[in-house]
């Protein structure tokens, strides 16, 4: 039995390790992962140390959990403790550590960096899948029970990544998880075999247990390795299921590696679905910036039949330093790009570039567009970029465009879908009255997972009543599901709509950090809108849901679909009032820009964590305890001495304690000098049993009495499980004919509970005695 | 008048010393009682003492009860009740030896336990053995003969055997020695010290019989005793096996911690001037044992303790000064005894 217990834990600590593994993946540093190591052992460590200790499975996760929590809390923020105490600044720095989580995670698509708040919120969530899976598998035995935290905490990989999951990551925790299960259900099965080969000691039976032992684990294995294999067979042999979760990860395949150079469409069909995807990196870089920006590699306001094309459009000004509003020379970051194979003439770069530099290669920037182009493929480059970081009130302030900039193209909507978005646009900034606040509730709208889907397959595409095929854009609004495309056509779309200049940026997401480098891949193709805003020039927005999008602009994120009733505005203008405290407690990362209404949705979410309500919900939490404290105390101990029963005696001795005790709180007491078969009549009596019950009755002080004064070995299992049964049914006849305060009290007041709680002074200090 | 009335029924096997000792009769189950064997016994014993004495199961109950756990009986109550009925009844329907002894201020110790006599043919002592040389011995109104009578005959009572100059003289198995006393009449009685009483295993008194029983009594006892009807239903060979099969019943240790407690309440009650002895709960323990056993069980419970608790307790204790002021008896402390302490396991 231990040493099934020793495996069980083991078993399960990997599991819970192999499980959140794939985490590693979610951030650019791993510094967090020894930490989390350590935990999980701390948490497999105690359990098996608990559970030498007590029986009483709860005792055991309350301690995982006060020590886990207390080692934690030491490590992260223990210089907020006294005399090793935590204190209630401990709960407001470990707040603001999740505060600081919270906020690294809106800010940054994945791989996010590695603060310290990002480490202590992972290892909070790494503790709490390990102690769930410890105490469903070890603790009560049940692992079945404890593949769900395994997969939550595999789905929180799968759900933010970004590339492809490999599928060890799925295969390792779920082999641990099946052995987990294998190691109890022997465990469990053979003590039935064995219980029964006792009982009724006979040999047929006794074999008869073994094979059926034998053909049942045998069963059981056959049927766990066939799910297993159908898991991974089936979505790759069904070709619609579009995102082939198990074997690709988030629909990102491992294969079709390219060698040489991208070639980079100039035309984008709407109707096409991504279904491949190319692994093979476009170029890697570095920058000085914090924020990483997508890197753009043209923009076209050109829209037509479904399709976004480059317009022949030539800017031949070299070093021209475009229509850009002047920016601050401390919000200029420069990015360093080498193993390019972006074929000529593109280059990509963030938006807006300042100044390339290519070693003698010439290169010019597009006046409209702002893209940068050179003659020939460069391998290494060096673009120096803006941070655009116009706050929003500014933003909301900037009036119409009417600069020369804008051409009929950046107005334009499909004569054919122009009801249709017109009416949808309509609906999706209705009481929204500047730019800014439209082009985050559109964007909102566009991101609420709720509504749309992201998919890289489109499906079948719809055809309208004439049985032509749908305008790509009406079939987005009818199917509801796209990728990048869709959505920033969509949005921009809905943006022309309400009169704001709008076009298609086709580019990269900032891509992932190998080694020092960040690498951009041929599958971080990415395509988002650009608004126009009125001195501000060209503004990214970031309407595509799901981690396979960027990360949306400061500018461009509030509270949910709070800006959409105007509640946004508001609270962006009293925190501008106190902004220069909010920003510069921000954060040593807010970098260039200043963002209030992020720092006012974090602060609303803070403000649910305040002491007073986690004193309040505790005080909640301690008053239903309290109002429960003497049943669950009688049901903890009635628990621990039928657990602690090792003869069939003593099982009995406490199912009869257990109803003695019961009918004492019913009003029949037991007084000290009767036997059992005068206690009998006056329970038959006083219980006003029935001729079934008293014969009940009478079963139960036979079996009593034969266990307690016959022979040991001649109490037999059967009749313990008789008596259990008669006991429940006598309980239930007898609590009827009293009166409900006397049953209420019964339940609220047991003897037995309080008893112990009396009694609890006399065992702790026997000296008084 | 040193009467020494001799009742032997049949003179079977009344060969001297010769002992059939417990352990060598063949018990037929090894380790546990043969329930069978003595409730066929009890049946056939109770059967045939019921026709005698009607309207008292109970009493005939412990009568057979404390033969069957090898204890002594003594009976009291007012005359005329059918105390030596009793025992006479119990002596004829077992085939074995029989003695009755009237106990009157005269009776010498050597006429209960025997004598040695010097035979002038043989020319050397010979023992001619006393009536307690018996297996069931009717010790009638014992509480006349003088303290020293009486010792002689409890001393032979607790150590089965006599010691006559200097030679140790083994009594017969079974022994039973039923004695009966009358409460009543003090006028020129010895009352049998504590020391002497606690050798009995237990103590018990007729009590009238009910109306209807009475009435009974008159029609069958008028014409002739029904006592002469009677014939052995069993023999002391098969009293021996049952007396061992009993010593077989298994007592669990909470019956014998409770019977410890009974006796621990006792000795410290106030109620009480002196407690109980540990020969009492010996006493108490083996007549439990009898008691089950005729119940048909093969262990003791504690209602077993409880009802023969009276009977074996109450005579051996004195009661204090406040209990006599209060006319109260050592049955009705015993009863309280019983009242007060936990039946075991109770204690948590």
């Amino acid at each position: 039995m231990t040493r099934r217990r020793w495996r069980i834990t083991l078993l399960a600590a990997l599991a819970t390790l192999s499980a959140v593994y794939p985490i590693t993946s979610l951030f650019v540093e791993t510094t967090w992962l020894p930490q989390a190591v350590f935990v999980i052992a701390l948490v497999a460590g105690l359990g098996l140390v608990g559970r030498g200790l007590t029986r009483s499975r709860s005792l055991v996760v309350l301690l995982q959990v006060l020590v886990t929590a207390y080692v934690i809390l030491a490590s992260h923020v223990g210089e907020t403790f006294t005399v090793l105490l935590p204190t209630p600044t401990t709960v407001e720095a470990a707040n603001s550590l999740g505060l600081q989580a919270l906020d690294t995670i809106n800010r940054y698509s994945a791989p996010a960096p590695l603060n310290e708040g990002i480490t202590f919120c992972l290892v909070v969530a790494v503790a709490l899948v390990a102690i769930a899976v410890d105490a469903m598998a070890a603790t009560w035995r049940s692992p079945a029970a404890a593949g769900l935290p395994l997969l939550t905490a595999y789905l929180i990989t799968a759900a933010n990544g970004q590339s492809a999951l490999a599928l060890r990551f799925f295969v390792v925790p779920v082999a641990l998880w099946l052995m987990m299960l294998h190691t109890t259900a022997r465990a469990q099965f053979g003590r039935w075999g064995t219980a029964n080969a006792a009982d009724q000691s006979e040999i047929d039976e006794a074999a008869h247990d073994r094979d059926a032992l034998r053909s049942f684990t045998m069963g059981a294995l056959k049927l766990g390795a066939v799910g297993v294999v159908v898991a991974l067979l089936v979505p790759a042999v069904i070709p619609h299921l579009p995102p082939r979760y198990l074997t690709e990860g988030l629909g990102r395949s491992g294969g079709g590696a390219g060698e040489g150079s991208v070639g980079f469409n100039d035309t984008l069909d709407l109707s096409r679905s991504l279904n491949d995807q190319d692994q093979s990196p476009v170029l890697t870089y570095t920058t000085t910036g914090f924020t990483r920006p997508p890197l753009r590699v043209l923009a076209t306001s050109y829209y037509s039949r479904g399709q976004w094309s480059v317009a022949g459009s030539t800017g031949d000004q070299p070093d021209s330093g475009t229509a850009l509003p002047p920016v601050d020379p401390r919000r200029r970051y420069v990015m360093s790009v080498s193993d390019n194979t972006l074929a000529a003439p593109r280059i990509a770069a963030p938006y807006p570039v300042v100044a390339v530099g290519m070693e003698g290669t010439p290169w010019s920037i597009d006046k409209v567009t702002g893209d940068v182009r050179t003659d020939r493929a460069v391998s290494s480059y060096e673009v120096t970029y803006a941070d655009l970081a116009p706050s929003p009130p500014e933003l909301r302030e900037s009036g119409a465009p009417d600069a020369r900039d804008i051409t009929d193209d950046d107005l334009t909507i499909p004569d054919r879908s122009r009801d249709l978005i017109q009416q949808w646009s309509d609906e999706v900034t209705r009481g929204q009255d500047n730019p800014l606040d439209k082009a985050i509730a559109i964007q909102n709208h566009l991101r609420d997972t709720s509504r749309y889907t992201y998919s890289l397959d489109l499906g079948e595409q719809l055809r309208d009543d004439q049985g032509r095929l749908l305008e790509p854009i009406q079939n987005f609004y009818q199917t509801r599901r796209g990728y990048c495309v869709q959505f920033a056509t969509a949005m921009i779309m809905l943006a022309r709509s309400q009169g704001i200049p709008a076009r298609m940026a086709i580019g990269f997401l900032p891509g992932q950090l190998s080694g020092d480098r960040y690498v951009v891949r041929a599958s971080d193709a990415h395509a988002w809108p650009e608004l126009y805003f009125q001195g501000y020039g060209w503004l990214r927005f970031e309407p595509t849901p799901s981690a396979r999008s960027g990360t949306p602009p400061p500018y461009a994120v509030l509270g949910a679909d709070g800006g959409a009733t105007g509640g946004g505005r508001e609270v962006s203008e009293t925190n501008t009032a106190s902004g220069g405290a909010s920003t510069a407690s921000a954060t040593t990362q807010a970098t260039a820009a200043p963002v209030p209404q992020q720092q006012t949705f974090i602060e609303s979410v803070g403000q649910a964590f305040t002491l007073r309500n986690i004193v309040l919900a505790l005080a909640l939490i301690l008053g239903l305890l309290a109002a429960f404290a003497m049943p669950i105390t009688a049901w903890l101990l009635r628990l621990r001495r039928r657990r602690a029963a090792v003869t069939q005696q003593e099982l009995i001795e406490a199912e009869w304690d257990d109803l003695t005790s019961h009918f004492g709180d019913l009003g029949l007491s037991a007084p000290e000098g009767v036997t059992l078969r005068q206690l009998r009549e006056r329970y038959v009596t006083g219980g006003h049993l029935d001729e079934e019950n008293a014969t009940a009755m009478r079963r139960v002080t036979a079996t009593l009495e034969k266990s307690r004064y016959d022979l040991p070995e001649r109490t037999t299992a059967q009749e313990a499980f008789r008596l259990h049964h008669d006991i429940r049914s006598i309980r239930r006849q007898v609590g009827r004919t009293r009166a409900w305060q006397t049953r209420m009290r019964s339940f609220f007041w047991p003897e037995a509970g309080v008893s112990f709680w009396r009694s609890l002074p006399d065992r702790l200090f026997p000296s008084r005695r | 008048m040193g009467t020494t009335t001799e009742d032997s029924v049949t003179t079977t096997d009344t060969g001297l010393g010769t002992t059939a000792s417990p352990g060598s009769s063949a018990s037929p189950t090894k380790g546990a009682a043969d329930l069978g064997l003595i409730h066929d016994v009890a049946e056939r014993l109770m059967g045939a003492m019921t026709s005698v004495i009607e309207g008292k199961p109970d009493v005939v109950r412990t009568t057979v009860t404390v033969l069957f756990a090898g204890g002594h009986l003594l009976i009291e109550d007012v005359p005329g009740v059918g105390k030596t009925m009793l025992a006479k009844t119990l002596a004829r329907s077992i085939d074995a030896t029989v003695r009755r002894i009237q106990f009157t201020p005269d009776l010498l110790p050597s006429d209960v336990t025997g004598v040695s006599i010097f035979n002038q043919d043989a020319r050397r002592f010979e023992f001619r053995p006393g009536a307690i040389f018996a297996n069931v011995v009717v010790g009638d109104e014992i509480n006349r003969a003088s303290p020293k009578t009486q010792s002689a005959l409890l001393e032979s009572m607790e150590e089965r055997q006599v010691t006559v100059d200097g030679t140790t003289y083994t009594l017969q198995a079974p022994f039973i020695v039923m004695a009966t006393q009358n409460p009543i009449e003090m006028e020129g009685t010895y009352p049998l010290p504590e020391a002497q009483r606690d050798r009995f295993m237990a103590r018990i008194s007729m009590g009238y019989p009910a109306p209807s029983a009475e009435l009974d009594l008159l029609e069958t006892h008028g014409a002739s005793s029904p006592l002469d009807a009677l014939t052995p239903v069993t023999d002391a060979e098969t009293i021996n096996r049952v007396v061992h099969a009993v010593s077989k019943v298994h007592a669990s240790p909470a019956i014998r911690q409770y019977i410890v407690d009974l006796m621990t309440r006792s000795r410290s009650t106030t109620a009480l001037r002196l407690g109980a002895s540990p020969r009492a709960a010996l006493h108490l323990l083996r007549a439990s044992r009898a008691f089950a056993a005729l119940e048909g069980r093969d262990h003791v419970i504690p209602d077993d303790v409880q009802v023969l608790a009276g009977p074996v307790l109450a005579h051996r204790l004195m009661p204090s000064s406040e209990t006599q002021l209060a006319r109260r008896t050592t049955a009705e402390v015993v009863t309280d005894l019983l009242r007060q302490v936990p039946v075991p396991p109770s204690a948590r």
